[in-house]
């Protein structure tokens, strides 16, 4: 074509209509992006927190029979121990994620004063599969804790800010029941929505052979695995569920001898809402930026109007029909990037300026401290790019259809 | 090289059939230099755009080289346009917002010429039309002569072998209008042939042939003149065509 600074000066020379059709295209990217980052990040938020307590476990309590079953009766008490893993474990291959859990309440002194505190005595996987990682410079319970039943202990952080407040906890000794324990690691801040016996941020964690050593625990509070990430999830759960039936000798069909809360049916739920909110931002997102596509569209054509004559001087020295609709596309092309480009600026401006606010922590977590991802710059980049072509293509078409005798006598 | 065999056209104006070409019969040889005469309304310039492909007839047939120009794609009369035909408008047609250079060198980006060599070619032909000096003014920078001589320059960067020119200096002053008629005689000189649309009788004067229109029909065909061997023996081919007085 004539060159890039010949389209420009073309448009510089309608810049009145170009600019204000540039700044309602900024608008609109400006408008759809924020929405779509504030809402992805909420969203975020959401599902993080109802994923919070763990994803894909299952979490195994205690029950009683509800059916006579081998010849003993029904209303008996089910109890799971530390072998019931170890059984599990043995005999379903690829189960390498499960954990007993026995918790309860214990008197924790620090610096000579005592509090009440929440406890969970687990095995090593606990962490992975409740998302209990550790801050930096600590870590969390490990196979060799178990093995030697060391007297070490995990903290949820709220548990640390309430015993320690600003003073660095890993290293501490504090007392459990009057037990010595040494702080290992203290876990990161996370979003939980979901708990069957507290938030994990509440509590401490310690191994759960130090806890039998010390305290004699023999039943299980609970028991969590996760099902292998190659296995069929629910033929999984089955398996174990008729492993434990057999061991426990009840009806592998009696849904109350073990009480099982599966998070993986409430995950699906909460995930499909998750991509329809998505879906909803995607849509109002599309329906916005059509919009400025046709204030682009309309300007487009008041464009061509005015060009009528030049566009016959093109057709006169041989442009063909092809190059006067690829000039116009450029054009409106060109305003659409210029707009998107300005207004995913705009855009990014406004979330560094929003992670600058000093918010309160509660706050700024389920606000979701927006951040442009790249599915959200890639969707509205695409979104931009489709509307600048539609925005040019029907003024441009209009265009390469100009009778060039009429063109040439347009004043 | 150029036929009109029976052209008639017709527009439709308010409604109302106005015939701007009544069966025209015409044929111009290759390397003659034909005036168009006629009064204002008598034809001349939809004629011009005939021949120039920017329209087609309503009746008969327009031939270029032998082929019937009515049955070809809007690319294939481009393609004519852009290396065949070189136009000059009596209002000058150049774009307002490019350089001299830019307006010259508008046929060769249609015909995918290269920037450089766009730019060796639109320099050259500036300078032969006495721009040398002008080569990045704006249309709104020159004068009327100037601006002329520009889309002459144009018409004739890729190297055309018709000239067709509609009323040329109609918006000339006198000694512009020489300069201009001075550029044309140096066209065909070079080969080119050029057919010049005018009411004005002494810029018929300097063609070898006049054809004078009146309400759309050709009245008169007028050869005078041939400077060369080479004009005669194409007024000879070109016999037969249009009526003779």
């Amino acid at each position: 074509m004539l060159g890039l600074r010949y389209q420009l000066r073309d448009l510089i020379d309608d810049r009145g209509r170009v600019i204000v059709t540039i700044l309602g295209v900024v608008w609109g990217t400006l408008a759809v992006t924020t929405l779509v980052v504030f809402f992805e990040g909420l969203s975020n938020t959401v599902l993080r927190a109802q994923l919070g307590m763990g994803m894909g476990i299952v979490v195994v309590r205690p029950g009683s029979t509800s059916v006579v079953y081998d010849g003993l009766p029904s209303g008996r008490r089910i109890w799971l121990t530390a072998h019931d893993v170890a059984a599990l474990r043995n005999g379903l291959p690829g189960l390498t994620e499960i954990s007993g859990e026995y918790y309860g309440s214990v008197e924790l002194t620090y610096a000579g004063r005592p509090r009440s505190a929440w406890f969970s005595a687990v095995d090593p996987p606990f962490d992975s599969m409740r998302n209990c990682y550790p801050q930096p410079r600590g870590r969390f319970i490990n196979a060799l804790d178990i093995r030697q039943r060391r007297r070490v202990a995990f903290l949820g952080d709220t548990v640390r800010r309430q015993v320690f407040g600003a003073e660095d906890a890993v290293g501490e000794t504090i007392l459990l029941n009057g037990v010595p324990f040494v702080v290992i690691g203290v876990m990161q801040p996370k979003l939980q929505w979901s708990s069957y016996v507290g938030l994990d941020t509440d509590r401490l964690f310690i191994p759960s052979t130090t806890y039998e050593a010390i305290w004699g625990g023999r039943n299980l509070s609970a028991l969590i695995y996760r099902s292998p990430p190659a296995a069929d999830a629910e033929a999984f759960e089955r398996d174990v569920y008729r492993l434990l039936a057999r061991r426990h000798r009840f009806a592998p069909e009696d849904s109350f001898a073990l009480s099982v809360w599966n998070t993986r049916i409430g995950e699906e739920i909460t995930r499909n809402v998750h991509y329809g909110v998505r879906l909803c931002m995607g849509i109002i997102g599309v329906v916005t930026l059509l919009v400025s596509g046709v204030g682009v569209g309309n300007v487009m054509y008041v464009l061509v109007k005015a060009r009528t004559r030049e566009i016959g001087i093109k057709i006169a020295v041989g442009a063909r029909p092809g190059d006067i609709t690829i000039h116009h596309l450029i054009e409106g092309f060109v305003i659409v990037v210029m707009g998107g480009g300005v207004g995913l600026l705009a855009s990014w401006l406004l979330m560094v300026g929003m992670h600058q606010i000093p918010l309160e922590e509660e706050a700024l977590l389920y606000f979701g401290r927006p951040r442009m991802s790249l599915w959200s710059v890639a969707l509205v980049a695409v979104i931009l790019g489709l509307v600048g072509l539609f925005a040019g293509f029907f003024p441009a078409r209009r265009a390469a259809t100009v009778d060039p005798v009429e063109a040439l006598r347009y004043e | 090289m150029i036929e009109l065999l029976g052209v008639s056209k017709t527009y439709a104006m308010n409604a109302r059939p106005v015939h701007a070409l009544r069966d025209v019969d015409l044929r111009i040889g290759r390397g003659e230099y034909v005036a168009v005469l006629g009064p204002s309304g008598s034809g001349k310039s939809t004629l011009m755009h005939l021949i120039g492909c920017l329209d087609t007839p309503t009746a008969g047939e327009v031939r270029f080289d032998g082929t019937g120009v009515s049955g070809l794609s809007r690319n294939e009369l481009a393609e004519i346009r852009n290396r065949r035909i070189g136009f000059v408008f009596q209002s000058f047609h150049l774009l307002p917002r490019a350089t001299a250079l830019e307006n010259v060198a508008l046929p060769l980006v249609f015909s995918r010429t290269s920037a450089p060599a766009r730019r060796f070619r639109a320099t050259e032909l500036l300078q032969r039309v006495g721009l040398s000096e002008r080569l990045d003014h704006v249309p709104g920078e020159l004068s009327g002569g100037e601006r002329q001589r520009v889309a002459i320059a144009r018409a004739l960067s890729n190297a055309p072998e018709v000239v067709l020119a509609d009323e040329p200096t109609g918006n000339l002053d006198s000694a512009a209008g020489e300069e201009v008629l001075m550029l044309f005689d140096e066209i065909h000189t070079g080969g080119c042939t050029l057919i010049v649309v005018t009411h004005e009788a002494g810029v018929a004067e300097r063609a070898h042939r006049v054809i004078r229109l009146l309400d759309g029909r050709s009245v008169a065909d007028e050869r005078k003149n041939p400077r060369s061997e080479e004009a005669r023996s194409l007024a000879g081919s070109s016999e037969g065509g249009g009526k003779r007085t």
